[in-house]
């Protein structure tokens, strides 16, 4: 272990900063993303990219500093088939500084300043394209006992694919000219291995307001078969002067999910039944219901998904370095709240076949072993009228990371 | 998923009417659930020992699809009961084979856009018998989640005429 820098001098503390306990990653990242939509236009490209981040060592164990830069180029973007997220609209490359912070360090508490990844369930990365959301922020997070805490303002946001930070009422889809930031606090409760809850809130005011909670517990049933037992509840409704859709709103989600995990298996069962007011939203990220599948959220207004799901480790089957994942989910009920009309039945079918390296049974070059494949296809069924319309969602994805430190690495 | 939908409206007073006896069993459901974490067993020294092994702090169960602590705790790169249930079984394999072979296993997280877990066991000695009769044997434990790999070698032993393996030191 390094002596405590606050002992050195200050070359030193600089040189253990920026060199021995600083970390230089390349990430790299390939998608192939191709959607058969309805009717026209499809979505489908093939774009490279990834990111370079640097972060520095803590200084006098109470200061650190770190930049990222994210990029996405196109391979392939057919002109016609714009929209996979993948890239900007016009199929075009894009490059953003999407990281740039300070962080201060006290008593085991911390604070992060700027540009940074916010990890809660309403405000998160959504890293399921070429790069993530991040958000200027002023954020304090820690631990006290058995409780984390995570608290803040959130002044902008980048999402996915943009290279502007915008305030959190236009993410939200607020009219021009309308500008407001969020305050969101998060609490986790975790006593033991088995357990946990969490509580957060979000407040964009004139805008939006949520309120999320979960809890999960494991049982076990046998010395190899554990049961976990998790529910949700979140709530949602315009606040303030209503800017967002000039009316108010306001809805709820719940949510029960069963896991069975054995070995290489987990069998998932869940429900989520969305409120009639209105559908959910969710601007500021992946959202955090049990339903929300490759292609399609079931949060739409009166909207009830029930899903079945297997993920299975192929080594069980002498195919190392393997896993499956397959969910079913079959969606009732969703209406549009404003006039009470039926919307679509939709089912979505998804499998995820991911092929890690570090895993394998083949011998490959040492160099090799970071890298991690994933493929992806859904298919999504809409019924309505009688008539059947269907979304195929196929991907391809791949990750490579290099880490480089100073003396520590 | 990624799709944003316009919204339909009601009034607020409606909503809360009709929501309140929601939030009324959710605190209810929420409070048995606290009452029934503090009240419940509590898992023994061995996942803590296999997370000690490894280098990495324990963050509890990762619940719901975007799960896990703030980004910048320290608890981020822990590892959840599935993936440390998973190691140990991968312990078990090592402790008894016959080469020295490595047992990879995958672990598939909650949140359907994250990166499987890899986690393996690799014997890093033969099998001894000690003094009290207990047959033990260090293994390598590697772990790599979020893009990081970690290592450790910890030794695991059986007491005589029992199935239970149990980690014994961390080197």
């Amino acid at each position: 272990m390094p002596a405590p820098a606050r002992a050195q001098g200050l070359g030193e503390a600089l040189k253990q900063g920026l060199y021995d306990d600083a970390t230089l990653t390349f990430h790299v990242r390939s998608y192939y993303f191709d959607r058969t939509n309805p009717s026209p236009p499809n979505n489908v490209a093939w774009a490279g990219g990834g990111w370079v981040g640097y972060e520095t060592g803590w200084f006098f164990d109470a200061l650190r500093f770190g930049v990222v830069g994210y990029t996405s180029q196109p391979f392939a973007a057919p002109p016609g088939t714009d929209g996979t997220v993948l890239l900007a609209p016009g199929q075009l490359g894009y490059t953003v500084l999407g990281q740039a912070y300070g962080k201060f360090k006290l008593w085991g508490q911390e604070f992060t300043g700027y540009r940074q990844l916010i990890n809660q369930p309403e405000v998160n990365p959504q890293d399921n394209r070429m790069t993530p959301n991040t958000f200027e922020a002023y954020t304090l997070g820690g631990q006290l006992g058995d409780f984390s805490y995570f608290a803040g303002y959130v002044a902008q946001e980048k999402t996915r694919n943009e290279t502007q930070f915008r305030n959190m009422a236009q993410v939200a889809g607020a009219p021009d000219g309308v500008s407001e930031g969020m305050v969101l606090g998060g609490l986790t409760f975790a006593p033991d291995d088995s357990f946990k809850a969490r509580l957060s809130s979000y407040h964009v005011p004139n805008i939006l307001t949520s309120g999320y909670a979960d809890a999960a517990k494991i049982f076990s049933l046998t010395d190899d078969i554990d049961l976990r037992v998790s529910g949700q509840f979140m709530v949602q409704g315009s606040t303030g002067g209503h800017l967002l859709t000039g009316q108010a709103f306001s809805t709820w989600v719940g949510g029960v999910d069963l896991d069975l995990l054995w070995g290489p298996v987990t069998l998932t069962a869940l429900y989520t039944q969305t409120g009639s007011a209105a559908a959910y939203r969710t601007p500021y990220g992946t959202w955090a219901g049990y339903s929300s599948m490759i292609v399609r959220d079931f949060n739409r207004a009166n909207e009830g998904a029930a899903v079945v799901g297997i993920k299975f480790d192929l080594a069980a089957v002498k195919l190392p370095a393997f896993a499956l994942t397959t969910n079913v989910a079959f969606g009732n009920g969703a209406l549009d709240a404003a006039t009470g009309a039926p919307l679509s039945t939709n089912n979505e079918y998804d499998f995820t076949l991911d092929y890690l390296f570090a895993n394998s049974a083949v011998d490959w070059p040492k160099w090799l072993r970071p890298l991690w494949i994933r493929g992806r296809a859904a298919l999504v069924d809409q019924y309505q009228n009688g008539a059947l319309t269907t979304v195929r969602d196929y991907r391809v994805i791949l990750n490579y990371e290099w880490k480089f430190g100073g003396k520590k690495h | 998923m990624d799709d944003h939908r316009d919204q339909p409206i009601e009034t607020e007073r409606h909503a809360a009417r009709r929501m309140l006896p929601v939030l009324v069993r959710t605190a209810v459901f929420i409070t048995l659930w606290l009452v029934a974490a503090c009240t419940g067993p509590r898992q023994g020294a061995t996942a803590q020992e296999i997370s000690a092994a490894v280098g990495r702090t324990d963050a509890g169960l990762t619940a719901g699809p975007t799960g896990g602590p703030p980004v910048g705790s320290g608890a981020y790169l822990g590892l959840d009961d599935r993936e440390r249930h998973r190691l140990l079984d991968a312990a078990r394999v090592a402790f008894v084979a016959t080469t020295n072979a490595t047992t990879a296993y995958t672990v598939v997280p909650q949140n359907i856009d994250a990166e499987p877990t890899a986690v393996a066991a690799t014997p890093a000695g033969p099998r001894e018998t000690r003094a009290d009769g207990s047959i033990c044997r260090a293994i390598q434990l590697s772990v790599t989640k979020q893009e990081q790999t970690t290592t450790g070698t910890l030794t695991f032993c059986q007491a005589p005429g029992s199935a239970d393996l149990k980690p014994a030191t961390t080197h």
